[in-house]
């Protein structure tokens, strides 16, 4: 080995360090460059901008909106994701279990499910399904099945996903199995996802509505106003809420309709759900009123609804939408829990509560365990949309550390 | 009907037959005997059938049960015998009658001892207890095919059945070993039937023809003579149905003068009893009475049952009975029954908990408020829960019908349609009775009318079991055109003539059924021809309640009492006092002469008709008014039978492995108080 040698090992070596150096004070001086232009940024970055960069930082928050958007999803178009007739029952289908779809078929990527085959046992005179690995039902993607309404605007009958060729009546995929009447699991599951989910966000969304509504005017006005509104809060929190939910439900008169039923329970939620709300909002009502801002505003002559809505809401928009956000689940698990006990939704009304009530029973807990799964999705519901408030309301103030 | 009249050779050989079957039976003790249940008749018999009056055999060679003592003609419980040796009770020679009831369980000779656990719902459950104990002075056979002796030892009518003498056992006792004879009977007569102020009208199976009352005389001490103005011979199977147990003093026919007298103002002090109503909390002696002369209310009423209630009652979370030391019954080897010294109810405020109790073995014998749907989960279970499921189909009609209410009035126009024939004739075709029966049946019995099963004396044939039974959509759909239901609305459901929205409510009590299903299936397959329907599932005693306020629909139930339209409360007697849905107001208007009320028409008058003349017509008359009964009552459609002749109602029996003579088959209706019928007193515990 010559002495060459050696030294241009060395020189390569040294350049190599050199080069590399070069590289972490550019990148260095890049990173520097981004944070001041971050800092340039959060200077001028409106509320909602900052909002979001903090947000983003809450991996779980974020996992937990995408699961938030695509139940929003469902609640829009329980139709498209289902793939039978939720309200179909089904005499020769009973107690079908879980389909397991199968996604490679002969090294290729072609889904398909077994077909199943029914007998009674004629001991126990219970139905016992086989897989039949001789028949492939293939899957696809939009297909056709059967006819459900688009929002109340059109019908069509388009699905997620169903049955590549023939009827899907006759070749059935039922991908949460079937309960007692043979209706499809995954399919009501869907449509209980509308109902539950969209009665958690509309009784909220009717609840911030009087919650902003009358916590503004108590807190703005104060006075009078505040009195009759803090201690009408006072008198509903001290009701014990579970109670007051089943009288009224109960009250509702039995021959009501399923959509008059469904309004009824959202308005009920709604009313006892404000009361926090309007607290939190006249606390700051308290406080921004007397901030600098809204007395610059008041002097150069704004209007009360301006100084209201343009110069003090947006200062707490973000705590409202947080607020709202951890308040939806706990209108679903009051949903849930009134039809549960039988005294909100009932059959052939299609909710969480209604689905989790017709498996208490025996036999669907020892022979069609499938059937509690609403249960996982009330649980999944719940937990996603309280993170995604969790991540809400710490992203809310972005000053904050 | 001449059964009366058997000659006497005939009898002999009978009781011979008999005596020898129950001493091969006793040999060999293991051999069960269970046999298809034929169909339960009314046939009254006249005199008391012998095979169950054998007087006890000397014992045989049984090793089991040999007798220690030799002075002693009857053997005891252990229990019992301790009291006696304590003084507490006499021997059980002077506490049973000189001729005692004797009853072999299908099994055979048992053993004494053990508790029996069952399940109730609380008070309103109250007849879970009554049907265990059925304490009536006759009885129905386990396979509801006769009446047979029970506390009474007999009977005899004359040749028109217009007078029926009822023979008390000489010796018998009451449950606090005071003596039952005629005079309890007349107690009962004279001082709760005919006093006005317990009972302002008298029960209807006394009431004579001309309105009224039969009268009740005492030839001796152990004779009772009914008379009536006209034949009856629904005589002995209402007798059958006067069970002490019940929650009702119309539903006596004997009663324990000795104990009662002391509330009743025809003989108490009046200052006493005064105070006694005071102390109860009551405002008058009747409300005191009416609590005190009912077991189940009050534990220290004397009964005749084989277990008399052990200071608790149907109001407490467990309710226990006790043997009752003075019960006539014995086996053929002279061992006091029942065998079991206790039976012991817990209260259970849910029915799925109920059902998981069975399904863990946790009761012993048990076929009320067994969901039919969780048979599968309890064949499952059987090894595991140390139990054995047997199944008593019903022999009537239908396991879940829909009565439609003929007397409906909330909304005229909604009562004027379920009056129309055809209405309801189109409602059955559009039920798919298949679908129900695999569904909501477990695949188990077959689409048919309320009407009595096959083998029964009383079916009116296919033509009427099946008819408007076929699925037939394009039918119903005919037909309701036809009726004037021609507009829909913007979903597809039919409109009233009138404009206004139909939709009919089907009324629903989570009782004995899985028919919270059926309705379900019903409003699926109504809504296929345009009929808008909804179940509305109501608590037992709101529905009953409403029942008798003419303010149900349409109501789902069974078909109870189908075997039995000439006695008892039969659904088809629109007088029925408690009635099903069938038309409230007819019963009013029978009641009030038709000064109130609606005036049935000619279809339920014929009805009326033909169980009036049943009622006093013979045996081979009476087969025939029966089944033209039946044809009427399938022909209009009344109600909408769905599918029939399962276990649903009560049939499915969880039994402990170890709790023997159990019949594998019995009658089960609510006339013959199933499981009463199938004597409970000789069930037992082998060890």
């Amino acid at each position: 080995m010559s002495d060459d040698r050696v030294s241009e090992a060395n020189q390569e070596a040294q350049e190599a360090r050199h080069a590399d150096l070069t590289a972490l004070s550019e990148w260095n001086q890049a990173r520097l460059e981004d944070e001041r232009e971050d800092a340039a940024a959060i200077h001028v970055a409106p509320n909602w901008k900052l909002t979001w960069w903090r947000f983003k930082k809450h991996r779980l928050a974020l996992v937990s909106g995408l699961v938030v958007i695509l139940l929003a999803l469902i609640v829009l178009f329980p139709g498209f994701f289902s793939t039978m007739d939720p309200h179909k029952s089904r005499a020769q289908q009973s107690f079908v279990p879980v389909q397991r779809i199968h996604f490679i078929d002969d090294g290729a990527f072609r889904p398909f499910v077994y077909g199943i085959v029914g007998r009674r046992n004629p001991e126990t005179l219970r139905m016992e399904w086989k897989i039949d690995e001789e028949k492939k039902i293939p899957i696809t993607f939009f297909a056709r099945g059967f006819e459900y309404e688009v929002l109340g605007l059109f019908t069509t009958n388009i699905h997620f996903i169903g049955v590549k060729e023939g009827d899907i009546e006759e070749n059935p995929i039922y991908l949460l199995g079937t309960d007692r009447l043979g209706r499809d699991q995954w399919s009501r599951l869907m449509y209980g996802t509308r109902v539950s989910v969209s009665i958690g966000l509309i009784s909220v969304f009717v609840s911030v509505f009087l919650g902003v509504l009358l916590g503004g005017v108590s807190g703005y006005y104060g006075g009078v106003p505040d009195l009759i509104i803090q201690r009408m809060i006072e008198i509903l929190q001290s009701l014990p809420a579970i109670p007051i939910w089943m009288a009224l439900t109960a009250a509702m008169p039995r021959d009501w309709s399923v959509e008059q039923t469904y309004f009824a329970i959202t308005l009920i939620l709604a009313l006892i759900g404000w009361t926090t709300l309007a607290r939190e909002v006249r606390g700051r009502f308290l406080v921004l009123r007397e901030e600098d801002f809204v007395m610059a505003a008041k002097l150069s002559g704004a209007t009360q609804s301006r100084i209201i809505f343009r110069h003090m809401v947006p200062t707490f928009y973000s705590h409202i939408i947080a607020t709202a956000t951890l308040a939806v689940p706990v209108m679903i698990i009051s949903e849930t829990f009134l039809s549960f006990l039988g005294l909100g939704l009932r059959p052939p009304a299609i909710s969480w509560g209604v689905l989790l009530q017709e498996a208490q029973n025996l036999q669907s807990v020892a022979i069609a365990p499938w059937l509690l799964l609403p249960g996982l999705a009330v649980i999944i519901t719940v937990l996603a949309l309280n993170i995604l408030g969790d991540g809400l309301r710490d992203a809310a103030d972005p000053y904050s550390h | 009907m001449k059964r009366n009249s058997s000659n006497p050779r005939n009898l002999l050989l009978i009781s011979v037959a008999a005596l020898i079957l129950i001493l091969v039976l006793a040999a060999c003790a293991s051999a069960p005997a269970p046999t298809q249940a034929p169909a339960a008749t009314e046939a009254p018999t006249a005199e008391a059938p012998a095979a169950t009056e054998a007087p006890p055999p000397t014992p045989t060679e049984a090793p089991a049960a040999e007798p220690p003592a030799p002075e002693s003609k009857y053997n005891e419980a252990p229990m019992l015998a301790e009291r006696v040796k304590a003084g507490e009770l006499p021997p059980v020679d002077e506490r049973l009658p000189e001729e005692p009831l004797v009853e072999e369980g299908v099994e055979g000779i048992g053993q004494y001892g053990g508790t029996l656990r069952r399940a109730f719902l609380g008070p309103s459950d109250h007849n879970n207890y009554v049907r265990v104990v059925y304490d009536a002075l006759v009885r129905f056979s386990p396979d509801g095919s006769e009446v047979i002796p029970h506390i009474a030892k007999g009977w005899e009518s004359n040749e028109d059945f217009t007078e029926w003498t009822v023979y008390l056992r000489p010796g018998a006792k009451w449950s606090d070993g005071e003596p039952l004879t005629a005079d309890d009977i007349l107690f009962w007569y004279n001082d709760i039937l005919l006093n006005t102020d317990l009972m302002p009208n008298p029960a209807n199976w006394m009431v004579n023809n001309d309105g009224s009352v039969a009268t009740v005389e005492k030839i001796d001490d152990y004779t009772v003579k009914w008379t009536f103005k006209q034949p009856n011979t629904a005589f002995l199977l209402d007798l059958a149905n006067k069970d002490g147990a019940d929650l009702s003093i119309a539903n006596l026919a004997y009663a324990p003068a000795h104990y009662l007298k002391q509330f009743h103002a025809s003989y108490a002090d009046a200052a006493e009893l005064e105070k006694m109503v005071k102390d109860a909390g009551f405002e008058t002696w009747v409300e005191l009475f009416t609590v005190k002369a009912l077991p189940q209310t009050n534990a220290d009423r004397p009964t005749t049952a084989a277990w008399v209630p052990d200071n608790s009652t149907v109001s407490d979370p467990v309710f226990v009975l006790k043997r009752n030391p003075y019960y006539v019954g014995v086996d053929p080897e002279g061992n006091q029954l029942p065998y079991i010294d206790e039976v012991r109810f817990t209260f259970f405020a849910d029915k799925e908990a109920l059902n998981l109790a069975a399904v863990s073995g946790e009761l012993d014998f048990q076929a009320r408020h067994i969901n039919m749907s969780n048979y599968p989960v309890l064949k499952e279970n059987e090894d595991k829960g140390g139990y054995r499921v047997v199944t008593w189909p019903t022999f009537g009609g239908s396991d879940a019908v829909f009565m439609f209410n003929q007397t409906y009035q909330n909304d005229p126009e909604i009562g004027e349609l379920l009056r129309n024939k055809d209405f309801r004739i189109a409602l059955s075709h559009a039920l798919d009775r298949e679908a129900i029966k695999e569904l909501a049946f477990l695949g188990l019995g077959e689409p048919r009318q309320g009407v009595p099963a096959p083998n029964h004396p009383y079916y009116p044939g296919d033509e009427w079991a099946y008819k408007y039974t076929e699925y037939d959509p394009d039918k119903a759909n005919e037909l309701l055109d036809s009726i004037g239901l021609t507009e829909r609305d913007a979903d597809g459901f039919r409109l009233l003539p009138s404009g206004k929205p139909l939709d009919i409510e089907i009324n629903v009590v989570p009782a004995f059924g899985n028919w919270t299903d059926v309705g379900q299936l019903a409003v699926e397959q109504w809504a296929k021809v345009g009929v808008k329907a909804h179940v509305e599932v109501r608590e037992r005693a709101l529905a009953f309640q409403m029942r008798d306020t003419n303010d149900l629909m349409v109501e789902i139930w069974n078909e109870d009492t189908t075997g039995f339209p000439f006695s008892g409360q039969p659904k088809m007697d629109p007088r029925s006092n408690p009635a099903l849905t069938f038309g409230p107001l007819f019963r009013k208007w029978y009641e009030t002469d038709g000064k109130e009320g609606m005036e049935p028409p000619a279809e339920i008058k014929k009805l009326v008709e033909l169980i009036d003349k049943g009622k006093v017509s013979g045996r081979e008359e009476q087969i025939k008014i029966a089944q033209e009964l039946f044809r009427v009552w399938a022909d209009n459609i009344w109600e909408i039978g769905t599918v029939g002749l399962t276990p649903m109602i009560q049939g499915v029996v969880v039994v402990n492995n170890n709790l023997r003579n159990v019949p594998e088959t019995a009658g089960n209706d609510w006339p013959l108080r199933t499981p009463g019928n199938t004597r409970p007193e000789t069930f037992y515990f082998s060890q």
